[in-house]
């Protein structure tokens, strides 16, 4: 048994680091399900959610060393297209009543629907992605700064598919906590996947040195533009899995706020690695859920109702200054998370040497 | 006067300099040859503060500076001339001249540094209130230089002055060079020019890949290199 | 069109570029120097904003310039005190450039939620003096007097960073510090200092646009930076980032775009106005990356 683990692992040198993430993740929602505690259920599923968001940012920024502040409108157009798609025709009337045509008919389940949600954003990403990725360094992240704005700006125009400014509602909750996990798993796993494929090799090469990288004959901007398009769809994922799970959305709340957290998240685990990306969502997550709580029992105490709410925003901005400030390179120091020594040694003790 | 043991500094995780230990005297010319990419500019890099070392002691005038900002190493004495003069394109030159005065606050005496600057260099006079990116390739390296002194410095380290000039003006180069150590200057000078630097330094330094391959006299080096001469010219 | 209206609609167009000029300078100071978008640059609008309203809740009466005035200190002040206990600690931990801007990020969280907690989440009415909001009628003309102030004081500002830049060690410092940095320090300028005056100076814009800004909207809120932020960074890519000019070019064009578009676009389209205005960002970028007033030279930061 262990032998078969050991040649594995030779042959997948990612899988090591990915299971390194995975078990324990899956340990933790076992516990939790089996605990049935709703409130550490939903902060459960809400990380895994972002665990998808920022692994796909992850996989874009990691592998093309381009930050991008736009990935957030990749999520909000998914969400939009799946509550599109799954929503019945009979709520529609009630919630888009200006809505007409097919779209107003249409009533997909929840799986095809949001996949086809995530593949609609990710053509609409391709087309953006096309022009936009000839940029490099900070006029590519301003760039995406802008594509950010203009697409809220549109939902926030296009009240027939997205009530505008007004909240959406009547949305079923399908994102159940072994639904988030599940993707959650599959997302770490695209994101390791993706790192070592040819496109990922080129791309993390192209961005170590783009002289070297254009004279191997590797297209930089098609490189980038795949790793683009792929994030999109796991970030529409995200947004879709997301709307299903808060049951309301408004062009508001996947705006700057949403981005500057998703963002926050992975910088603070470091860029440079999935292991990075799942790391900060932890600690963000975690430091947020504890802040949160503590603030609800400082405020209990007081009595004349005046809101303590935000002072969770305050801590979490200090800590956020304080982890970049102690771990410049981020919490994994850009590294992938291994096994402990001891396990690892006893496992390549029986490996075939030609494994090596 | 600048002493230098035994130190490796590395780029991110590719290490560049493989214990180098270098000796620099006051009033001595010292010069530091080799080919393209032997790390000769990552030596003056880490001596000015820009990058610090992995490993090994760096002391100047007796004190360790190892860790200092580039700013404060400036203040105790050392100036440098960098790897394309990297003259301020925007600001003319006598602004260019007046930024290497920074560390000094008395104003008669910058504005004497300055005229000082233009007896010595009357091009630049000439020029005083053109933009620096408006000179010639020459014209940028007298600046570079003249820039330089502006902070009276008690070491001068030159890198690849001569680089990208036109043939006649690198034996001008070479002449200031030699010129500036009357003045009672220190110089540690880092050049492609092999030939020409062993002519004006006392003593020099050869490396190769990170490392010092060959120390010495001048005249000994110079019969050393020109037995290596021919691959050395290959590399 | 009358060519009355047309003047009107001209010194409107002047008076709105003015505030976005000095909005986009204050950011791009900073930016050129240390690469950094500064997102909490919106917050010391903000702040100065809310000083005004503080200062003239204390004390009713109190003259208004010294309001004015105590706003910019307050901008200046929460400029240098962000960059001393944030940014100078993120740029000492030498990490990779990405943690200033989330630096940045985590600056403009923690000030807008300090004043929704201790001030908060409401809007709050600044009081300006009624000349301010008069109208002066000047033969045909009928001219906010708000515009006159506008287009005056930015003027002023815009000499007055001149001279600093152009006639003191300070500025030669800043201009050579956005050239090349690290040839500055080599020299021997201290990197701290410099960085230090390019927020102070960048806080003390923020604070005269704040006191422009607000008499135009008259109440602060707060995430009432976001929009200034947007204004600037507009005006910044668009004018080009690597230059001062660029950015009072790009301020006075998103002025005259944003005075233009609302005469020109109809209803339907209006409400897509910022969609438009940052269409053009993106292809400024695309076509013409430098900007249209090109820096001296363009240097990607890894």
């Amino acid at each position: 048994m262990n032998s078969r683990v050991a040649q594995l692992l030779g042959r997948l040198p990612w899988a090591e680091n990915a299971l390194m993430l995975i078990v324990p993740l899956l340990a933790v929602a076992v516990a939790i399900d089996l605990y049935d505690n709703l409130m550490l259920k939903r902060i459960l599923i809400g990380m895994f959610i972002n665990l998808v968001l920022v692994v796909g940012l992850q996989l874009f920024t990691g592998n093309s060393g381009l930050v991008s502040f736009g990935h957030i409108s990749f999520m909000a157009i998914g969400a939009y297209a799946s509550v599109l798609l799954i929503m019945s025709p009979a709520k529609k009337v009630y919630t888009l009543p200006d809505l007409t045509g097919p779209l107003s008919q249409i009533e997909m389940p929840f799986i095809p629907g949001i996949l086809l949600a995530a593949a609609f954003t990710a053509v609409i990403a391709a087309f953006i992605g096309w022009p936009l990725m000839r940029l490099s360094g900070s006029a590519a992240t301003m760039a995406t700064f802008a594509l950010l704005i203009i697409t809220h700006v549109i939902l926030i125009n296009a009240a027939t598919y997205t009530r505008g400014t007004r909240t959406m509602y009547g949305l079923e909750n399908y994102t159940t906590l072994w639904m988030s996990a599940f993707w959650a798993v599959l997302i770490i796993i695209t994101g390791f996947v993706f790192r070592e494929s040819r496109v990922g090799l080129m791309l993390r090469a192209s961005r170590e040195q783009q002289e070297a990288a254009s004279v191997m004959g590797v297209n930089i901007v098609i490189v980038r533009w795949v790793a683009w398009v792929v994030s999109a769809f796991i970030c529409a994922l995200g947004g879709a899995l997301w709307a299903h799970f808060m049951m309301v959305i408004s062009p508001y709340t996947m705006y700057m706020h949403t981005t500057f957290l998703t963002v926050a998240m992975l910088i603070v685990g470091g860029t440079g690695s999935v292991s990075g990306a799942v790391a900060g969502t932890i600690a963000i997550t975690g430091l947020f859920e504890a802040l949160r709580a503590m603030e609800i029992r400082i405020s209990a105490f007081r009595i004349a109702g005046q809101t303590a709410a935000g002072f969770t925003e305050v801590w979490l901005g200090v800590a956020m200054i304080l982890l970049v400030v102690l771990r410049p390179m981020g919490l994994t120091m850009g590294q992938e998370i291994r096994l402990p020594a001891r396990l690892r040694g006893r496992l390549e003790a029986r490996t075939p040497k030609s494994e090596g | 006067m600048l002493v230098l043991e035994d130190v490796n500094a590395s780029y991110g995780s590719v290490v560049a300099l493989w214990g180098v230990s270098i000796r620099v005297e006051e009033g001595e010319m010292v010069g530091l040859i080799g080919a393209n990419g032997a790390g000769k500019t990552t030596v003056l890099s880490t001596i000015a503060g820009v990058l610090r070392p992995a490993r090994g002691t760096i002391t100047f005038g007796g004190e360790s500076i190892v860790g200092e900002s580039p700013e404060d190493i400036v203040r105790k004495g050392i100036a440098l001339v960098p790897e394309g003069r990297r003259i301020f394109p925007g600001l003319t030159v006598e602004e260019n001249l007046r930024l290497g005065a920074a560390t000094r606050s008395d104003r008669l005496g910058i504005q004497q540094g300055i005229d000082e600057m233009y007896q010595r260099f009357p091009i630049l006079g000439e020029r005083l209130h053109s933009s620096g990116g408006t000179l010639s390739g020459g014209e940028q390296q007298q600046l570079a230089i003249a820039r330089a002194l502006m902070c009276r410095p008690k070491l001068l380290m030159l890198d690849e002055p001569s680089l990208g000039l036109a043939p006649k003006l690198v034996g001008d180069v070479f002449d200031l060079v030699a010129e500036l150590q009357d003045t009672g200057v220190t110089i540690l000078l880092v050049e492609q020019n092999v030939a020409k630097t062993l002519q004006i330094v006392d003593r020099a330094y050869l490396m190769r890949t990170g490392r010092i391959v060959a120390e010495g006299p001048a005249y000994e080096l110079r019969e050393a290199v020109d037995i290596k001469s021919a691959y050395l010219g290959a590399e | 069109m009358e060519w009355a209206d047309f003047a009107e609609l001209l010194i409107a167009a002047v008076s709105l570029g003015s505030i976005y000029a000095l909005m986009a300078l204050g950011l791009v100071l900073v930016f050129g120097i240390l690469r950094l978008i500064n997102f909490a640059y919106g917050e010391f609008i903000m702040i100065g904003g809310y000083a005004m309203w503080w200062l003239q809740r204390l004390e009713f009466g109190i003259p208004w310039g010294f309001v004015a005035l105590f706003a910019v200190v307050v901008a200046i002040v929460t400029a240098l005190a962000l960059e001393r206990v944030a940014f100078r600690q993120v740029r000492a931990s030498h990490g990779p450039p990405i943690n200033l801007l989330l630096t940045s990020f985590a600056c403009s969280a923690v000030l807008q939620s300090l004043v929704m907690v201790l001030i908060s989440p409401r809007s709050k009415g600044i009081l300006y003096p009624p000349l301010v909001s008069a109208d002066l009628t000047l033969g045909p003309l009928r001219i906010a007097a708000f515009d006159i102030m506008a287009i005056i004081v930015g003027g002023i500002s815009l000499v007055g960073l001149t001279i600093l830049l152009r006639k003191t060690f300070l500025g030669i410092c800043l201009r050579a510090a956005a050239d090349d940095f690290t040839m500055t320090r080599l020299l021997g300028v201290q990197a701290d200092r410099v960085i230090a005056a390019a927020f102070a100076i960048s806080g003390a814009l923020a604070g005269i646009s704040s006191v422009l800004y607000f008499a135009r909207i008259g109440l602060v809120k707060p995430d009432i930076g976001l929009g200034p932020v947007i204004i600037a960074f507009f005006a910044t890519v668009v004018g080009g980032i690597e230059s001062l000019a660029g950015a009072v070019v790009g301020g006075f064009l998103l002025g005259f775009l944003t005075v233009g578009l609302q005469v020109v676009l109809p209803t339907s389209l209006l409400a897509y106005r910022d969609a438009f205005t940052f269409l053009i960002v993106i292809i400024v970028l695309l076509v013409r990356p430098q900007g249209l007033v090109p820096g001296r030279h363009i240097r990607e930061v890894r």
